[in-house]
């Protein structure tokens, strides 16, 4: 029984210690974990705009391009992240660095769904502060779906290649748009802001440290575009006054793209999308102000 | 509490721990696992406990009274009594709503609507499995093969013991309730074997059977839209998928009570390397196919008797095999078909060909097993088509999906091309390594060179860990 016990323990061990090269490694090389783990530790950061938001956002917006512009900016986003999720990094940037961000802007997505998702992103549980550790904590469990990112790392090139520069990933791979745009476009669905209950935290949580909010719908593949115009528009709700809300997903506004060009999968926007995107927000959105 | 979850590994170890704790005291070991099952199937429902502590109360007090009564007749009245009243709540729980049902379409077609009641329960788990148990062990004393077991505890461990509650193997009171009886030693080979096997079968049941569970799915719930070479590969999927769930659920069973000390009767022994449906159905399910054998074709005369007798019982014990894994007429379909595959086999007395394994000390079958084995693989195939399907109409349509579509080949249902190739690695991988053991008790046969072995299970639990699919029931939980 002794040996079948030291065994076991001596097996368990093992198992943890590879658990632990999982998580260093997943620290080290997964895009989001990496991110992630930047934010937590970016010093003083001076930066006067703060993107958040899901993949879309941590694809499409270019900080480098912004930071260059004068407007120096940090991109949070990360990939497949709730509101709730959005909500806790903004609230941990505030606690945790001296120099508040002048402006806010959460990238978000109707067709993906990004405002029915609930809970924090785990990555972001995971390591933030004060979170209580337990067994299915451990990282081949918790990160298993990291794996088959990391894979598709070790086989597809476009993947190694891509980089993150003040947060942003950059991917230079094209996929074409093969989409076509719906014979009715629907209108822009402003009634989804109206009555997501994290994105009213959010925007609380802008005021109470004089941040400019501004929600931003991306842009996506053709088959997703409505018919409305960019905006401004505005919310009714008390905990919205002085957010601005912009639809960059209208079907005018998606002229700018090139189907062949643009685009790294669906709605998700390449280094060269991003970048025509992000000079289309430092004239529209004022940033510079 | 599944197999494969989180609670099960924290149970395992502490009912380990206490029962080996215990291990000067048979009593108390014995009463620890009628605990511990109890609260292990009071996990799933604990409405049902009552329904599981009467049968065992059932057929513990009908066995002591068929032994104790005078004359034949009494013996029968309470064989015929407990039988009765098994089969009356597996019927009520199982059947009931598919016999009302098949009724009502059939008054349907000469015109006349009706409109029965029909019950809205669950089925209760394990009621199949453990309602067999009982059987086995009232028909054993009625013949007089074992004499009952006087002891309640010990009787309530052979139906409920937890590794076999919920989806078997189905035990015999000859082979698993002298082992209950008698004390139990530690026995370090044994508990590794066990580990050994569970860690096989977690990894066929996690890794291979829930990764193909998707295109299976997906393929089976969208047949309309798929055609050719991806319906084919759906059924190839779903043929893997359930092998290695239920074989896999058997593995983990096996493993998980050799901890305790105890043997369990083989339920598989690598069917898909059969080279005719005979030999598939000796390695198939084997705890169920030999209770049926025993139970059923023996009684009725077996491969006794003139050809029509023998093609009835054949077409008999099918047909009732596979009423039993549900009540639909897809089961009974899939039975018919494999009776069918049967039945020429026994008329040339060719169903006792291959008894061996088969390319015993070779690396590689030659060409005549090799055809051999692709063709019962083929039809087996097929009438897992039966199995799956959600109504006989469906499984027609899919059939006829295979052959109306271009042969060529779309991986159209794959959204994640990474996965479905890793998917197809690790069933490449599993196939081999079944091959390669084939002579051993299950898939995972090693050799002496201990930090190879070491190495091949902390591969196994990496692919448990970091690839293991959505789909998280075992299949045999519903019969």
């Amino acid at each position: 029984m002794k040996i079948f016990i030291r065994r076991a323990i001596v097996f368990g061990v093992l198992v943890l210690l590879l658990n632990a090269a999982y998580l260093l490694f997943m620290m080290r090389y997964d895009w989001n974990f990496a991110k992630r783990m930047e934010s937590l530790r970016l010093g003083s950061p001076q930066n006067e705009l703060l993107v958040l938001g899901n993949s879309l956002a941590m694809d499409g917006i270019d900080t480098d391009l912004l930071t260059r512009e004068g407007v120096s900016s940090y991109n949070m986003a990360l990939g497949g992240a709730s509101l709730q999720t959005s909500y806790v990094q903004l609230e941990e940037y505030l606690n945790r660095y001296d120099k508040k961000p002048r402006i806010v802007l959460l990238g978000l997505s109707q067709h993906i769904g990004s405002f029915e998702r609930s809970g924090i992103n785990p990555i972001v549980e995971y390591t933030m502060e004060g979170y209580s550790y337990g067994i299915k904590d451990l990282p081949m469990i918790r990160f298993r779906w990291l794996f088959l990112e990391a894979l598709k790392k070790v086989v597809s090139k476009s993947h190694r290649e891509a980089v993150i520069v003040r947060g942003q990933l950059k991917f230079r791979k094209q996929v074409r748009d093969k989409t076509e745009l719906p014979a009715v476009l629907p209108e822009f669905n402003l009634k989804m802001y109206q009555e997501a209950e994290w994105l009213s935290k959010i925007a609380l949580l802008c005021k109470s440290h004089q941040i400019r909010l501004l929600l931003i719908e991306m842009p996506g593949f053709k088959s997703f575009r409505n018919q409305s115009a960019t905006g401004p528009y505005t919310l009714s709700a008390p905990a919205f006054s002085g957010v601005e809300v912009y639809n960059f997903n209208s079907a005018d506004f998606g002229k700018l793209f090139v189907d062949r060009e643009d685009w790294i999968g669906k709605s998700h926007l390449n280094e060269n999308g991003a970048q025509k995107f992000t000079v289309e927000l430092l004239k529209t959105l004022a940033l510079k102000q | 509490m599944l197999f494969n979850s989180l609670a099960f590994g924290i149970f395992l170890p502490i009912v380990f721990a206490m029962y080996w704790m215990l291990q000067k005291n048979l009593r108390w070991q014995n009463l620890l696992l009628l605990g511990a099952s109890f609260y292990f199937y009071a996990c799933w429902d604990y409405r049902f406990l009552f329904l599981l502590a009467f049968s065992i109360f059932l057929d513990y007090f009908s066995a002591i009274m068929i032994h104790t009564a005078e004359g034949r007749g009494k013996q029968k009245f309470w064989l015929v009594l407990s039988i009765g009243i098994n089969l009356g709540f597996l019927a009520v729980f199982k059947y009931y709503n598919f016999f009302v049902d098949s009724f009502a379409e059939f008054l349907g077609w000469f015109g006349l609507k009706t409109n029965f009641w029909t019950l809205k329960v669950i089925l209760p788990v394990g009621i199949s499995f453990y309602t067999f148990h009982g059987l086995s062990y009232i028909i054993d004393v009625y013949k007089k093969r074992i004499t009952p077991e006087r002891n309640f505890v010990n009787y309530a461990v052979f139906v409920s013991y937890f590794p076999l509650l919920v989806a078997g193997p189905i035990e015999r009171a000859t082979h698993l309730l002298p082992q209950i009886q008698q004390p139990r030693k530690f026995d370090l080979t044994k508990a590794s074997e066990g580990m050994r096997r569970m860690l096989w079968g977690l990894f066929k049941k996690i890794v291979i059977a829930d990764n193909c569970a998707e295109y299976a799915n997906t393929i089976f719930n969208h047949s309309a839209d798929y055609s050719g070479i991806t319906l084919v590969a759906g059924a190839l999927f779903f043929t893997i998928q359930i092998y290695c769930d239920f074989s896999g659920y058997s593995d983990i069973a096996l493993g998980a009570s050799r901890l305790f000390g105890i043997d369990l009767l083989q339920n598989f022994a690598f069917p898909y390397f059969s080279r005719d449906i005979a030999e598939f159905w000796r390695r198939w399910h084997i705890s169920l196919s030999s209770w049926f054998r025993d139970y059923l074709y023996i009684p009725l005369g077996g491969s006794k008797g003139g050809v029509s007798s023998r093609i009835r019982n054949t077409f008999i014990i099918f047909l009732v095999s596979g009423f039993w894994h549900g009540a639909n007429w897809t089961f009974l379909a899939w039975g018919f078909l494999n009776a069918l595959y049967f039945t020429p086999l026994l008329l040339l007395g060719k169903n006792r060909n291959n008894m061996d394994i088969v390319a015993k000390g070779r690396l590689l079958p030659g060409l005549r097993d090799t055809a051999s084995i692709l063709l019962t693989f083929a039809l087996t195939v097929f009438a897992w088509i039966f199995f799956r399907a959600d109504s006989i109409t469906h499984a027609f349509q899919y059939i006829g999906g295979i052959f109306s579509g271009a042969p060529s080949v779309s991986l159209g249902f794959v959204s994640d091309s990474i996965h479905f190739y890793l998917t197809v690695f690790f069933v490449l991988f599993f196939l081999a390594t079944e091959w390669y053991s084939r002579d051993h008790h299950f898939g995972l046969k090693l050799g002496t060179v201990r930090w190879f072995n070491w190495l091949v299970y902390l591969l196994l639990v990496v692919a448990i860990l970091l690839f293991g699919g959505a789909e998280n029931e075992f299949i045999y939980f519903q019969f």
